[in-house]
């Protein structure tokens, strides 16, 4: 078995081009084993081992609301020197993923920014989530700090005041940024564009950002009163913050998983060439080499036929510290599978509600109603 | 051709046949109802289509369609209806035909559950009682209510004006439409469900009405420390198993938990047992449809499971050993976890408190272990307002005059007239 240190090596070459993923996979799988001991339980359970899988779609998968139940660490988690913290749910635990070092996260993060959310270079950015300082726990936090110090030219300013989005500082710099001719970048959760494109409406104002600035929204686009489909925050982003569509750049990511995922469309755009078909219901994204995605029957579990809509499955060698296989409750399908980076697309969360045994709410009772019929 | 009468028309034509009781008094309303339960004995041979359309509108499987029509039916015995109403009218149900006591004239009843049969008992006590019913359910369970009302009709060409059955519609008003042409109201539904009828009562034109809400809650098996010792291991598993899978666990009786006062190699025997008892029952009562939300829900929670404690698969569902609950909560579906208290009733009832699920309504407790030891579990019942306090394996078959939320709420659905 390999020792962490040649794993991270390993896992750093492949995310820099070279190496195999299934060899690396199963390597981390090795390490997985033997040194995080509740998942050699669950294993060893299932009667699964690094003696009997020979194939990377072979390793277990976790759920991913286990890593609210379980510290999922290779090794001591006194050892680990970050954690990131999903929210809260209705039992109150959060998830939380333990991590020895934020080297390898860090250096696949910027792989996957600089192929497909700012392929043409760094510029700079606009928050609409906390500072790392103020969100130690937040994994969209660190990335979006790290994007800062990276790819910002030194110019980043997070719109997060008192422990809430501050609208009002997002709209000045913007306002600020419309009238200056340099593309930027604007990233942040989708409800948070939501509350930045609502103060503008209630303003009556519209903004032109400069040819060539990004928005990046990211998360659920369910708030706490409201939901908003994607495609209206989309429109509302072209409309309110005069960006082209090519340029709205969704991210998918997950506490859970070391690896982000992007819409491709703005690096097809400057590629010349798309990856894959295109979505068909949700939102088309793209994978890092050393990720792959799969896609699972709900009730029975087995991968469903490329194409074919099922619960998301990663496969993610960035996750060193923890598990490699997370198991969503998401739903999608995969587009294209490639060496390059998986390409699925998201349909949206799966439609999993508190039970509430035989009682139809009054929404499900009024649904699609016809006028009163009598016998 | 003459135009068909509006809603409000056939709710007053309904109310009048209630006046209507020449010929049609008690003992021919009970003989009627009796045969109506002896022909749901046999749905096969008596409504195979009706069978067909409570599955597709339930979810349920056909098999457990039929086991729930049999089941609730079979507590429809001449005497087991005698003693039911009896209570009602405060006196032998032959009072009904002597004027001093009757049914409401026009009595509706809101099913908004997926149960197929839920709402028969209640709405066939008002029929015993003389009155006229309309019958509501969701356009999703719209056969629910046609089912119920069609095969009253072939039994009893006289019910066909006095159980109406309707679907909701597209206008919100129609459920004020409905509380207004009525008398009485009895609602089986989630909190929004009771909460909208509570205001349409309460607004009604003419003033309130008797109004039963059945709301929604969950049951929980027990199985103390002298079951484990004196219980058949075999034969108690399967009488849970009965339980959970009944209804697919959908029902307000339907146990969300299994507690176990023991220890955990003691909980996992029977953890393994009643996995292999639902295993066994799913031959014969197979579960229904699960959407691929639910599914989902079973995959993290079973997922989560195997961290926390064991997870014993069954066909069908699953068990899982978790010696103190996570929190989470059941995807149902046969989906059951196992806990451990110590100390008895009270011991149970601070776990069920620590647990986060004090406020949680609680319906019934399948307390394992002979009538003395459920004896001892009357108070927790008491105290947590559950209703029933029973065998495993009858959660699910609860008597005819099972006081539902505590309520003897039959007789609020009777009119008196006290003479002298």
């Amino acid at each position: 078995m390999l020792e962490r240190r040649s794993l991270r090596a390993a896992i750093l070459r492949l995310i820099e081009g070279s190496g195999s993923f299934a060899e690396v996979a199963l390597d981390v799988f090795a390490w997985q084993h033997a040194t995080n001991l509740p998942y050699r339980r669950y294993c060893d359970r299932l009667g699964h081992s690094p003696d009997t899988v020979v194939d990377w779609r072979e390793i277990p998968a976790v759920a991913s609301d286990v890593f609210r139940h379980a510290a999922l660490f290779c090794g001591e988690v006194s050892e680990a020197t970050h954690v990131f913290r999903t929210s809260g749910t209705t039992s109150g635990r959060r998830g939380e993923h333990w991590l020895r070092e934020l080297g390898v996260y860090h250096t696949s993060a910027l792989r996957q920014i600089d192929r497909w959310l700012l392929p043409d270079g760094p510029r700079p950015a606009l928050m609409l989530a906390p500072h790392p300082s103020e969100a130690p726990d937040s994994s969209l936090s660190s990335m979006l700090g790290l994007i800062g110090e990276e790819r910002a030219r030194g110019e980043v300013t997070f719109a997060w005041a008192q422990g809430r989005l501050d609208v009002e500082g997002a709209l000045a710099w913007l306002s600020a940024r419309a009238s200056a001719g340099e593309p930027v970048q604007v990233l942040g959760t989708s409800f948070a564009f939501v509350h930045v494109l609502d103060a503008l409406a209630e303003r009556g104002e519209r903004l032109r950002l400069p040819a060539g600035s990004v928005v990046m929204p990211t998360g659920g686009t369910k708030g706490k009163t409201r939901e908003v489909h994607p495609a209206e925050i989309e429109d509302g982003l072209v409309e309110g913050l005069g960006v082209a569509r090519s340029h709205v750049v969704v991210e998918y990511g997950m506490t859970e998983l070391g690896s982000q995922f992007y819409d491709p469309r703005l690096g097809e755009l400057l590629a010349g060439s798309p990856t894959a078909p295109p979505a068909v219901e949700g939102t088309r994204l793209i994978g890092p080499p050393w990720c792959r995605v799969g896609a699972q029957d709900a009730l029975t579990g087995r991968s469903v036929e490329p194409g074919e809509v099922g619960l998301l499955r990663f496969f993610d060698a960035s996750n060193l510290d923890s598990v490699l296989v997370v198991q969503t409750s998401d739903r999608g399908r995969i587009l294209h599978a490639s060496e390059q980076g998986d390409v699925f697309e998201l349909i949206g969360r799966s439609p999993t509600a508190p039970p509430r045994g035989c009682s139809l709410t009054i929404e499900e009772v009024m649904a699609d109603g016809n006028p009163a019929e009598l016998p | 051709m003459g135009t068909l009468p509006s809603f409000p028309e056939l709710l007053e034509a309904a109310r009048g046949l209630h006046a209507l009781t020449r010929g049609f008094g008690w003992s021919e309303r009970r003989a009627a109802v009796v045969a109506w339960a002896e022909r749901w004995q046999r749905p096969e041979e008596h409504f195979p289509d009706h069978l067909d359309t409570l599955a597709r509108a339930s979810g349920l499987s056909r098999p457990m369609v039929v086991w729930a029509a049999r089941t609730t039916c079979a507590t429809l015995t001449p005497e087991a209806i005698d003693a039911w109403v009896a209570t009602a009218v405060e006196g032998p149900p032959s009072r009904l035909d002597g004027g001093t006591v009757r049914g409401l004239p026009l009595v509706g009843h809101v099913w908004a559950s997926t149960l197929p049969t839920s709402g028969w008992l209640p709405t066939i006590g008002s029929l015993l009682l003389g009155s006229s019913v309309v019958v509501k359910s969701s356009l999703r369970t719209d056969g629910l209510a046609t089912v119920f009302a069609s095969s009253l009709h072939s039994i009893e060409r006289r019910w066909m004006g006095r159980v109406l059955a309707t679907t909701w519609g597209r206008s919100v008003g129609t459920d004020a439409d409905l509380v207004a042409g009525i008398d009485g109201l009895v609602v089986s539904g989630g909190h929004d469900a009771m909460a909208a009828f509570a205001a349409h009562v309460a607004s009604r034109p003419g003033g309130p009405i008797p109004y039963v809400p059945f709301g929604p809650g969950h049951s929980l098996a027990v199985v103390p420390a002298a079951a484990l010792a004196s219980e058949d291991p075999a034969r108690l598993a399967a009488a849970v198993a009965l339980d959970v899978a009944a209804y697919d666990q959908q029902g307000c009786l339907s146990p969300r938990a299994v507690w176990v006062e023991g220890t955990l190699p003691e909980a996992r025997a029977l953890a393994a047992r009643l996995a292999d008892a639902l295993t066994a029952l799913a031959v014969e009562l197979p579960r229904g449809e699960v959407s691929e939300g639910a599914a989902a829900a079973i995959m993290q929670r079973v997922g989560a499971a195997h961290f926390v404690g064991e997870v014993f698969d069954a066909r069908d569902g699953a068990v899982m050993v978790e010696p103190e609950p996570t929190g989470e909560p059941n995807p149902l579906y046969r989906t059951v976890p196992v806990h451990l208290y110590t100390g008895g009733p009270s011991g149970l009832a601070a776990a069920l408190a620590a647990s986060g699920q004090a406020d949680e309504r609680l319906h019934a407790l399948g307390v394992a272990g002979g009538d003395h030891v459920r004896g001892e579990y009357v108070g927790l019942a008491m105290q947590r307002r559950a209703s029933r306090v029973c065998a495993p394996g009858t959660m699910q078959t609860p008597p005819l005059g099972w006081h539902h939320d505590g309520l003897s709420w039959l007789g609020q659905l009777a009119r008196f007239v006290d003479l002298g």
